[in-house]
């Protein structure tokens, strides 16, 4: 008797100073709650300003600060206007050479100018340079010189070719003349350059003097080491792909593995094939990469970057009205020690008081790495198969699983797997216009390793089915 | 209704229960916030008499608190809700320590019947922290059927399951825990030696 008033006492007063006794938690706890709770919203925006950031990059790209290219191609500047030096950077720049061809030749018509047009193709030295002639005044009929604004070779009739090869080997070897002779060109038939007076020339000395120097330098240096135009290999590509996304279960992988039946709850348990066994169909999604190419060949190019995937699937439920102990038996270490956890829930999988669909999300960050083989085209248009492998981490781990006995559904993120590995297969039909090559086609995304980690029995590999839109810009 | 005064930044925000119930269903911050605010205090000391450190008592939270708010909409109403979030995160806890396998440790330790308890090793805080010291002294096997059985109310049977033990064990844990518990109350002088007469709380009596 004693000794039971004594057990109350003690009892009582241990619960009462236990309730009694109150933490505060440090702020990091809410933090993790509420990543957890609402991970959406943060990659939402992080998409967003992806986005943003690719059409700025572009707007950037193209219209505020467009390549030197176009610069050097305007032709209907005049020469004063014309950068003084020449465009080496991309390797596909004209070189332009104002010079004169000797007076005898052209006696009356003043300074003549030419123009070495490197068009962006194998130009090693002066023996392949275009060089083309034409009087301020009447530009001859037969030099009529396509050169555009882009990348093409001008188109030069053999008869201008060998007036221009003739005019060009005078006018090296009368590079000195340069001195005394103001420089004006014109380029295309068509495309008549300002004409300077004589009476302006000597407000052009200056530029006189910098052009003879700058020629000076093209005729010792340039002219002959010009280089190889080295390849473009690097490029960036934006990409989108609408998936639809399912899900394969595996109750057996680990059977041996499995844990001792005391774990689940002492109940007609069911056995089968877990994909049989439950309800669920598949939902849209979406991934958004953004990668770097680089060609290795011609028709092998190393993929690399970073990828964000939103998967999705429907699960058919049903609630009920009790709650209900929903026990998970994991499988155990080697017979060493058994192991479960228990949730209550009122989700169920075979029936309840009310139908309900569960939604199981994954917000997955991946860094793919593989190869694209270009199998079939040309320079514009290609067909080609890429295949990636994509380490991945699982940003949210609170998706629902179902218990190991198939009755019930719980969420318990600690049987959620964080890191992954994801494969994906593509076909592309691929476009390419300048520096933008645009491609469309089907893509396959496979989950090598359950949605959860190993002590769950059961595994989950998600597939996603997409056609993937890219496009790629050329690195300068 | 019971109505909730909490103080956010500059504001002060007044919710019913109801309304946070609510706003929890609709997965609002505001009112997870608030929950969350109001219990989370009680619920890390639950925590702390479970977990090894205090680190891991604010995992054991943080993991509790995410199962209250995606289950939320399975509380019948039927009960106090205090009650209902208690039980998830003394499930959380004990899930815990089911993961981190320092459950299992207590097993080797069911037979042992002396335990070493140095005069140092409990803080010089009385009362409620001073028995909560005393209790977590114990070894975690000890102490977890002590939480159970004495302080959450949970039944020799409802623990056998939980832990997966007999239900012998766990009567005979917790009479040895609670001995064990009592020798260090003694050691520490905060209850007096066992008499014919009710036993005296000197801490309690020297706080009051």
């Amino acid at each position: 008797m004693e000794r039971d008033f004594y057990n109350e006492d003690i009892e009582q007063l241990i619960k009462q100073k236990a309730d009694q006794y109150k933490m505060y938690p440090s702020d990091k706890v809410w933090k993790g709650i509420h990543r957890t709770l609402h991970p959406q919203r943060k990659w939402y925006w992080l998409s967003f300003l992806l986005f943003l950031a690719t059409i700025s990059y572009y707007t950037i790209k193209d219209w505020i600060a467009p390549s030197g290219e176009q610069t050097a191609t305007d032709l209907n500047k005049p020469a004063e206007q014309q950068p003084a030096t020449s465009h080496n950077d991309d390797q596909q720049t004209a070189v332009i050479i104002p010079f004169i061809t000797p007076a005898p030749e052209q006696p009356g018509n003043g300074p003549v100018a030419s123009r070495i047009a490197d068009a962006g193709t194998n130009v090693r030295g002066p023996e392949n340079a275009l060089v083309a002639t034409a009087s301020p005044e009447a530009p001859a009929a037969g030099d009529n010189i396509n050169a555009s604004a882009g990348h093409e070779t001008p188109v030069i009739d053999m008869a201008t070719r060998q007036r221009i090869e003739n005019i060009s080997h005078k006018a090296y070897s009368n590079i000195t003349l340069l001195q005394a002779v103001p420089q004006q060109f014109t380029i295309t038939a068509g495309n008549r350059l300002p004409v300077t007076s004589l009476t302006q020339v000597q407000e052009e000395d200056a530029a006189a003097d910098a052009d003879r120097a700058r020629i000076n330098w093209l005729h010792e240096t340039a002219a002959y080491e010009l280089t190889m135009p080295r390849a473009k290999r690097l490029s960036w590509q934006l990409s989108f792909s609408p998936t639809m996304n399912y899900r394969k279960l595996e109750g057996s992988r680990y059977a041996r593995l499995r844990s001792d039946v005391k774990n689940i709850p002492i109940a007609f348990n069911i056995e089968g094939d877990p994909d049989n066994l439950v309800n669920h169909k598949p939902a849209l999604g979406f991934e958004l990469g953004s990668h770097f190419l680089y060609s290795i060949s011609k028709r092998v190019t190393l993929r690399a970057g970073l990828q964000f995937n939103y998967s999705r699937y429907d699960i058919q439920a049903y609630s009920s009205n009790t709650t209900e102990r929903a026990t998970i038996a994991l499988n155990n270490y080697y017979g060493v020690t058994t192991d479960s956890i228990t949730n209550y829930t009122n989700l169920r999988n075979f029936g309840g008081d009310a139908a309900q669909d569960l939604r199981n999300q994954y917000f997955q960050l991946s860094a793919p790495i593989g190869l694209e083989l270009r199998l079939l085209g040309n320079s514009k248009v290609q067909v080609g198969v890429a295949g990636t492998v994509q380490p991945t981490y699982l940003l949210n781990r609170n998706t629902y699983l179902i218990t190991t006995d198939y009755k019930n559904y719980t969420q318990q993120p600690s049987l959620v797997r964080r890191w992954n590995l994801n494969t994906s297969a593509e076909a592309f039909i691929a476009y390419t216009t300048g520096d933008l090559k645009w491609q469309v086609g089907p893509q396959f995304r496979y989950q090598v390793l359950s949605s959860y980690v190993r002590r769950y029995p059961i595994a989950e590999h998600l597939m996603e089915f997409g056609i993937k839109i890219g496009v790629a810009k050329t690195i300068h | 209704m019971q109505k909730l005064s909490k103080l956010q930044g500059n504001q002060t925000v007044n919710m019913t229960e109801e309304a946070i119930l609510q706003g929890c269903l609709h997965n609002e911050a505001t009112a997870q916030r608030e929950l969350y605010n109001r219990f989370s205090p009680k619920m890390l000391s639950v925590c702390y008499r479970f977990a090894h450190n205090r680190e891991d008592a604010e995992d054991m939270l943080q993991e509790g608190f995410i199962k209250v708010f995606s289950q939320i909409h399975t509380f019948q109403n039927k009960g106090a809700f205090e009650g209902w979030i208690r039980r998830i995160i003394v499930h959380t806890c004990i899930n815990h320590l089911k993961k981190n396998k320092k459950f299992n440790e207590s097993v080797d330790i069911i037979h042992a019947t002396t335990l070493q308890v140095r005069e140092e090793s409990v803080p010089s805080i009385i009362q409620a922290k001073q028995v909560v010291e005393c209790i977590r002294i114990l070894p975690i096997g000890y102490r977890t059927v002590l939480n159970l059985y004495a302080i959450e109310g949970y039944s020799h049977k409802e623990i056998a399951e939980m832990l997966d033990i007999e239900e012998s064990t766990s009567r005979s844990q917790y009479t040895r825990a609670k001995q064990m518990l009592e020798d260090i109350l003694i050691k520490k002088k905060i209850i007096q030696q066992r008499s014919k007469e009710k036993i005296s709380w000197l801490g309690i009596a020297a706080g009051q």
